[in-house]
């Protein structure tokens, strides 16, 4: 079967005039349909370049995608032109930004905003596209959808903002489905609930998600494959529960010890030691190495690529010799 | 607007139509240029006599019972001169505006959107338009197509355009920022449906305020041109031509130049009183 979406060796430069920073470089993964994927990394890793890219929504200038392959449906998006872009984005693939206070128009109500998109890209009558948008607010769970229809976006809260912001993304049915940190903005309680309401809604819907995101809660439970950058490229890449059962790479090893666990009594949380390299001057060979105790010489001076199985891989030298056997064993 | 008002729930909100009531400059600035606009609608049945009918037993008469604002000095009245007038200085001074807005709007938003050539282009020409003084530019415009209504509303037209073009150029790059605009283009829409949907509605606002306050210059403008002679024509009557009737013997009968100054006067007020008005509740800029 034929992936849903493949990204082949993507790479994204940001041409500044300070200089070429490379923001995206070399990303590749797979996705079939109906599969969710969470895309993992510190602010600045490249997870949000990657994903407009994927759209081809990069602001440019300064963006540029210099390289590799986008492949959606079987369709080459990297060749596709402005008029068949407009067509896809919204109904077969849409995205779902952080902060849902910002991404609703404050002039219009949400469901003239939603009806909007029905309109864009199915022919509907006014009436049609406004009971449509209803319909959507009903799905995504909001009390009275006709109400909250009628009402701007002010009148509500985060919460409500952000559940009308997905019943706009999900109301063409898109096939792929990109949600850029969509909990990130919201409480702890709102977060909670965003996340199940988008774990209900892959289900019915059968829609692919692509799920960006710096916190390793938030992936646990809502996606199949974890893919975990750094510093612009990909490090290590694998079903969701090895990633927590076995991480391969260092860097990832390094971030789940960084979370704060109930079971272990800690009273200083470990840390990655230093910062990531700054975009304009990248260490040579693994980019992770200064930062890295099990740094050795072909670290400074090759870059690993992704290395072990297809299904659970990771850029990391190390790798070789034993955290592959481990991660073997537990995907076996 | 008033639609939006009501459904308001954010107290802030609520706030603005009461503000906006309890305002007494904002009452009579609304009130001056309803009446100005009910004055040159209802026109030909509220003047008492014919704006055009000489009489030369009756000229430059002082005010009296049978001519409110007296007589010219072709014996005409003039309290129906200045109703008639209103026709005119309004019609030109709305529409030129209006047009200047149309034009400009349009401009401004392309290159706010677009930026790159298109807004230098863009931006050189209006910055062009703009280093001539307002008057001057609508007085040569005026004088190069020839005198007359249409005239004066191209000339006005042409001399505001570049007002609007930088107004809506600079907001529409503020608004371009706005996550919802990057929403919509992850949503399909195109630049055009983009700035027709989302950036005018939200640029609306100061664009009025705007409008209502370079309609207040227009009105000036229409007056300057028509007492150059560039705008109406004589024999019809409007404000800066009966100002340049009267100049002839100010002294002797002031009564058409002074009502003519005083309509001018209060319909340039109304519109500046009502711009003012409309800012302190549309402008974000001042909100506290």
């Amino acid at each position: 079967m034929n992936a849903l979406l493949e990204v082949d060796d993507l790479s994204v430069h940001l041409f500044t005039p300070r200089g070429v920073v490379r923001a995206v470089d070399g990303v590749s993964f797979r996705l079939e349909a109906g599969q969710s994927l969470g895309i993992v990394g510190e602010s600045g890793c490249g997870k949000t370049m990657t994903a407009l890219a994927l759209m081809r929504l990069l602001p440019s200038p300064p963006a540029r995608i210099v390289g590799g392959h986008i492949r959606f449906n079987g369709e080459d998006i990297m060749d596709a032109t402005d008029a068949r872009l407009r067509q896809l984005r919204g109904s077969a693939m849409a995205m779902i930004y952080q902060d849902p206070m910002t991404t609703l128009n404050p002039v219009f109500s949400v469901g003239e905003q939603i009806a909007e998109v029905v309109r864009l890209h199915e022919h509907a009558t006014p009436q049609a596209a406004f009971a449509r948008a209803v319909e959507a607010l009903h799905q995504v769970g909001i009390p009275e959808p006709d109400r909250c229809a009628r009402a701007y976006p002010h009148q509500l809260s985060g919460g409500m903002r952000q559940r009308a912001v997905i019943a706009m993304a999900l109301v063409c049915r898109p096939r792929l489905l990109i949600a850029d940190e969509p909990t990130t903005a919201l409480d702890v309680t709102i977060q909670a609930q965003i996340l199940d309401l988008m774990r209900v809604l892959r289900d019915e819907t059968g829609a692919a998600i692509i799920l960006i995101t710096h916190d390793l809660g938030v992936v646990a439970d809502l996606v199949d494959d974890v893919a975990v950058m750094y510093a612009g490229s990909v490090v290590e890449c694998a079903p969701v529960a090895d990633v927590f059962a076995a991480p391969a790479h260092p860097y990832t090893q390094g971030l789940l010890r960084a979370m704060p666990s109930l079971e272990r009594k800690l009273h200083r949380l470990p840390t990655i030691e230093g910062t990531v390299p700054s975009p304009a001057a990248m260490p040579p060979g693994c980019r992770f190495h200064p930062r890295c105790n099990l740094a050795r010489t072909i670290c400074r001076d090759h870059r690993p690529p992704l290395l072990g199985m297809p299904e659970h891989s990771a850029a990391c030298w190390a790798l070789t010799e034993f955290e592959l056997s481990i991660a073997h064993v537990t995907a076996a | 607007m008033n639609d939006m008002a009501q459904r308001v729930v954010d107290p802030a909100a609520v706030r603005q139509p009461r503000a906006l009531v309890g305002n007494k400059l904002t009452v009579i600035g609304a009130l001056l240029t309803m009446t100005l606009v009910m004055i040159a609608v209802l026109g030909p049945w509220i003047a008492p006599q014919d704006p055009l009918d000489q009489s030369f037993v009756a000229a430059s008469q002082p005010p009296s019972a049978e001519h409110w604002f007296g007589t010219d000095s072709f014996g005409r009245d003039v309290f129906s001169r200045v109703i008639i007038g209103t026709r005119a200085s309004l019609a030109i001074g709305l529409t030129g505006p209006i047009m200047a807005a149309l034009i400009g709007v349009w401009a401004g938003m392309l290159a706010g959107w677009f930026g790159g050539w298109t807004d230098r282009l863009l931006s050189r020409f209006s910055d062009l338009l703009m280093s001539f003084p307002t008057l001057l530019l609508g007085v040569m415009i005026a004088a190069a197509l020839g005198p007359g209504f249409q005239t004066a509303i191209i000339a006005i037209a042409i001399a505001l355009f570049p007002r609007f073009l930088r107004l809506a150029r600079s907001a529409t790059q503020v608004v371009r920022r706005e996550p919802f605009i990057d929403a919509s283009i992850a949503a399909g829409r195109g630049p055009l449906g983009i700035m027709l949907r989302h950036v005018a509605p939200n640029i609306a606002g100061s664009l009025i305020v705007a409008l209502s306050l370079w309609i207040a210059t227009a009105i000036r403008l229409e007056a300057a041109l028509s007492f150059l002679g560039l705008g109406t024509q004589p024999p019809a009557p409007s404000w800066g031509n009966m100002i340049r009737d009267g100049m002839g013997d100010l002294v002797g009968d002031p009564w058409p130049a002074a009502f003519a100054g005083a309509a001018i006067t209060l319909a340039v007020l109304g519109f500046n009183m009502l711009g003012d008005a409309l800012r302190d509740m549309l402008d974000p800029e001042l909100d506290t």
